[in-house]
């Protein structure tokens, strides 16, 4: 029972925080939900093993290796384009058409891109941290996020444009 | 340059509830715990089953020319026990059998096929013998082929043939088979002699008597002549078919199996079939008259079942013997109740060579097996047999496939709300 309790805790103190690591690496709240739930699950199992070290990262590490995982299975050839084939300027709201783009920016990256652009851009990792929980070399994450960076540059402009617009 | 993605990426994971996961992953992980003790215990148990048949020894190949020999211990075939047709073929058997028992018919439980006990060594195969069949498959003088009462199976090559009669004996040069087909007349019965090869069959007598007629056969030694009973009475022929003498046994007296006549073919054995004292009564076979015979000893016990097998060469008579169920047989406790023994002229006690299963109920022995005089050490096969691993293997792979296929429609549902 100890151990059940133990987990739930974790889950009651950490769900909120995980829910929006799966929803960016997903952008969709039901496969992220599904992403967390299989992750947790896959925790529990080993939760004897992982409950004193760092149960976090290994969620973590569960969900972009589960996210890679049904992305491969999925085998839907991806889809390049010279362009971002629509954009949602056309609301009215600024933070809206932002957010749109951002979704949509993100739907056209690869997992692996989303993954280091999640690592990198929302928890702040360094490259050698990224690399580290995603099981690969440093120089596969830097690769993963030029490649991002080249792509969302291409899509949604206005998300690395305006930055250099607002530095300048 | 990265800061206002920085922004984005912050604000629309804020839109993200918390997902209410909790009891779902707790339930998918107990789940997969339950899968994977399940499959370790379907391995545990095929390795379990699959140990003992590869800690087995494998049987030395006999030399060429060894006769036959007859093990010490007879049991039961494995469940999938491999057919008299399945390779590797058993090329010859020392002894066939039927019995009561699920290893002999796994769904009825009654005796819809027969054993067979290699020639040289301890392969058990199972043989075909019809439902109800009462007797077991008679095996020609060297073994190589079994009859059974629809099929004639060469074990060399696994074939099998269509036999149009209920065999009893075979001569002891392998080429004719005596057993009974249905008559002509209503209720009749033909008892015939058929060529094994050409298949060309000559009526000896027919039979016709209320309730289940029974004949009873034995080739002498040599061959020249056969003893059959037919109506109660008992009829000497020579090869040609001519009746040589014809006499009236004692009431309730028949020949006492297929090696009714004693060596020297002077005396025919005859017994009553009444439980008790095996003892048999010795007659002329040209006059009918009693002889002295074989000084056997008698076989004491609620003997149920006696079948005068043949003769050993030291001059002992095979008898296959079994008491009534429960019964302790003379001698030291623990002396199996079905029993094949040696019974030499002038020896006090007859000898037990061979311990039965209980639940073999006829039996026969190869000429040749019981003529070679050997003995060799039994040891019945562990109750699981070969094929009962490609069954199970089988079922393995049909649950896993099954399982594989409802994970992958599980997952392709997931999956479809990608897109």
């Amino acid at each position: 029972m100890a151990e059940a309790d133990s987990f739930r805790e974790f889950v009651q103190a950490r769900t909120a925080a995980l829910s929006r690591h799966a929803y960016l690496l997903t952008g969709d709240h039901h496969l992220g939900e599904d992403l967390l739930q299989s992750a947790l699950a896959s925790t529990y199992r080993h939760w004897r093993r992982v409950r004193d070290s760092n149960p976090e990262a290994y969620v973590r590490r569960a969900m972009y290796h589960q996210h890679v995982s049904w992305w491969r299975r999925r085998r839907v050839p991806e889809q390049l384009t010279a362009g971002p084939r629509e954009t949602a300027q056309t609301d009215p709201s600024e933070a809206t058409a932002l957010r749109l783009t951002m979704e949509q920016a993100l739907a056209r990256l690869s997992p692996k891109q989303r993954a280091v652009i999640v690592l990198r851009f929302y928890d702040d990792l360094t490259e050698a941290q990224a690399a580290q929980l995603l099981g690969c070399r440093v120089g596969t994450v830097k690769r993963h996020a030029h490649d991002a960076l080249r792509r969302l540059r291409d899509i949604a402009p206005d998300l690395l444009h305006e930055t250099e617009r607002t530095r300048r | 340059m990265t800061e206002r993605l920085r922004q984005e990426l912050r604000r629309t994971a804020d839109t993200a509830p918390a997902y209410p996961v909790y009891e779902r992953a707790v339930a998918t992980a107990r789940r997969s715990r339950r899968r994977a003790a399940g499959a370790w215990a379907v391995i545990i148990a095929v390795v379990a089953v699959a140990v003992p048949f590869a800690s087995r020894p494998q049987p030395i190949p006999a030399a060429a020319g060894e006769p036959p020999s007859v093990p010490d211990r007879i049991g039961l075939p494995a469940y999938g026990s491999h057919d008299a047709g399945d390779r590797p073929h058993l090329d010859a058997a020392a002894v066939s059998f039927i019995g009561n028992s699920r290893r002999l018919g796994l769904l009825s439980g009654e005796s819809d096929l027969g054993g067979l006990v290699g020639a040289h060594d301890e392969r058990y195969r199972t043989i075909d013998v019809g439902i109800a069949s009462e007797r077991a498959p008679l095996l020609s003088p060297d073994g190589r082929l079994a009859a059974t009462g629809g099929a004639l199976v060469d074990l060399s090559s696994g074939r099998s043939s269509p036999l149009a009669l209920t065999p009893l004996a075979w001569s002891p040069d392998g080429r004719q088979i005596a057993g009974t087909t249905l008559g002509a007349a209503p209720d009749a019965v033909d008892l015939v002699l058929m060529e094994v090869t050409g298949g060309q069959v000559r009526t000896l007598a027919t039979s016709v008597e209320d309730g289940a007629p029974r004949f009873t056969v034995a080739f002498s030694p040599s061959g020249d002549r056969l003893a059959y009973v037919a109506d109660r009475r008992v009829h000497v022929q020579d090869r040609t078919g001519r009746e040589l003498s014809a006499f009236t046994p004692p009431a309730g007296y028949h020949l006492a199996g297929k090696g009714a006549w004693a060596p020297g073919e002077l005396s025919l054995a005859l017994t009553s079939p009444q439980t008790g004292t095996w003892e048999p009564r010795w007659f002329d076979p040209g006059t009918g008259g009693p002889v002295v015979g074989p000084d056997l000893p008698a076989v004491p016990g609620s003997v149920v079942v006696a079948d005068l097998l043949g003769w050993r060469p030291d001059g002992a008579a095979l008898l296959h013997v079994r008491r009534e169920p429960g019964s302790a047989p003379p001698g030291p406790a623990g002396e199996p109740a079905n029993q094949l023994l040696s019974l030499a002229p002038g020896a006090a006690q007859p000898v037990r060579i061979t311990g039965i299963d209980d639940a073999i109920t006829d039996l026969d022995v190869a000429d040749q097996a019981i003529g070679g005089g050997r003995t060799r050490v039994g040891d019945p096969p562990f109750p699981i047999g070969p094929d009962v691993l490609w069954w199970s293997a089988g079922t393995l792979v049909a649950i896993a496939a099954l399982a594989a296929l409802l994970r992958w429609r599980r997952r392709a549902t997931a999956v479809a709300r990608l897109r």
